[in-house]
């Protein structure tokens, strides 16, 4: 590319950085709260999921 | 619509859709990212930068369209009361501000090449920055309210007042002198733009779109199962304060 690959690569490096960022949170959060909701015995008729 | 109102049939639809989804995100977004990068040629006037084009006008779209899902399920929440309408509203407003943020460091990031300078205080940029603070604001109010029905109305209302920022966001270029250009996708009478630029475009909002709903139905997943765990907890302390009670009133 040319003389503005610079930019280019910047706009999609931080673009990825921000949503993957994004993503690794969401997952994380998941992972998380899947982890705490196992520590209650599920009840009578609940669905677990 | 009001089957999956039921957070556990919510919960098994998005399990099941959700690899789906992603599988088609990747998909498109290669493809997308071919036609960008490889069959699409330099802009006459701009060169490559114009390929900054093929990320930033689809997080432009989406800043818009996470909004407008806001915004469907803010009434949801005030006027059908829909048991999952705040929650899904909840899960979008991080997921826009961060598109919306992306629109906007691609857009200064393209400006810099195109314009000369790094950002101006023109009416589209302006619009657009302001979309981003009332993102900024919606997620503070659902962590300054503990209650999550109050915090969902709350947001909700603010979500409402906020909708008149779209149109002026569409329409800015049409109504003041922006150093931003008009529409040249979306127009009455058609695109404007090579068709060899518009179908990577096209893929990658497509891709965005996706990715969007996929992060969408993670991220209300992940509000219903915090909902749940919130409510597990309330009833764990409720019973372990009553067995703590109880042997205090049998020795009275």
């Amino acid at each position: 590319m040319g003389k503005y690959t610079y930019f280019v690569l910047a706009a999609y490096a931080l673009t990825g950085i921000s949503v993957g960022g994004l993503i690794a949170i969401i997952v994380m959060d998941y992972r998380r709260l899947r982890k705490a909701l196992a520590k209650f015995p599920p009840r009578e008729g609940q669905d677990r999921d | 619509m009001w089957k999956y109102a039921n957070p556990a049939n919510f919960l098994r639809l998005a399990n099941a859709v959700i690899p789906w989804t992603a599988a088609l995100t990747v998909i498109l977004l290669l493809i997308g990212l071919y036609g960008a990068f490889v069959t699409s040629p330099a802009d006459y006037q701009q060169g490559d930068s114009v390929r900054i084009m093929y990320i930033h006008v689809p997080a432009a779209w989406l800043s818009m369209f996470c909004y407008g899902v806001m915004s469907a399920s803010a009434l949801g929440t005030l006027v059908w009361r829909h048991p999952l309408a705040d929650a899904a509203q909840k899960a979008a407003a991080p997921l826009g501000a961060v598109f919306t943020l992306v629109c906007l460091v691609t857009g200064s990031i393209w400006g810099k090449p195109t314009w000369g300078t790094w950002w101006v205080w023109d009416a589209r940029l302006t619009s657009v920055l302001v979309m981003f603070i009332i993102y900024l604001g919606l997620i503070a109010l659902w962590h300054a309210i503990e209650e999550p029905s109050q915090a969902g109305k709350a947001a909700a209302i603010l979500t409402l007042v906020g909708v008149i920022n779209l149109p002026i966001i569409k329409f800015s270029v049409d109504w003041w002198n922006t150093l931003h250009q008009p529409a040249s996708v979306i127009r009455m009478d058609g695109p404007t733009i090579a068709p060899s630029m518009l179908w990577p475009l096209l893929v990658m909002a497509v891709a965005f779109t996706t990715l969007f709903v996929t992060l969408h139905l993670m991220a209300t997943r992940n509000e219903i199962l915090r909902r749940r765990l919130r409510r597990l907890s309330i009833i764990a302390a409720q019973e372990n304060r009553s067995a703590a009670v109880r042997p205090v009133a049998q020795e009275a």
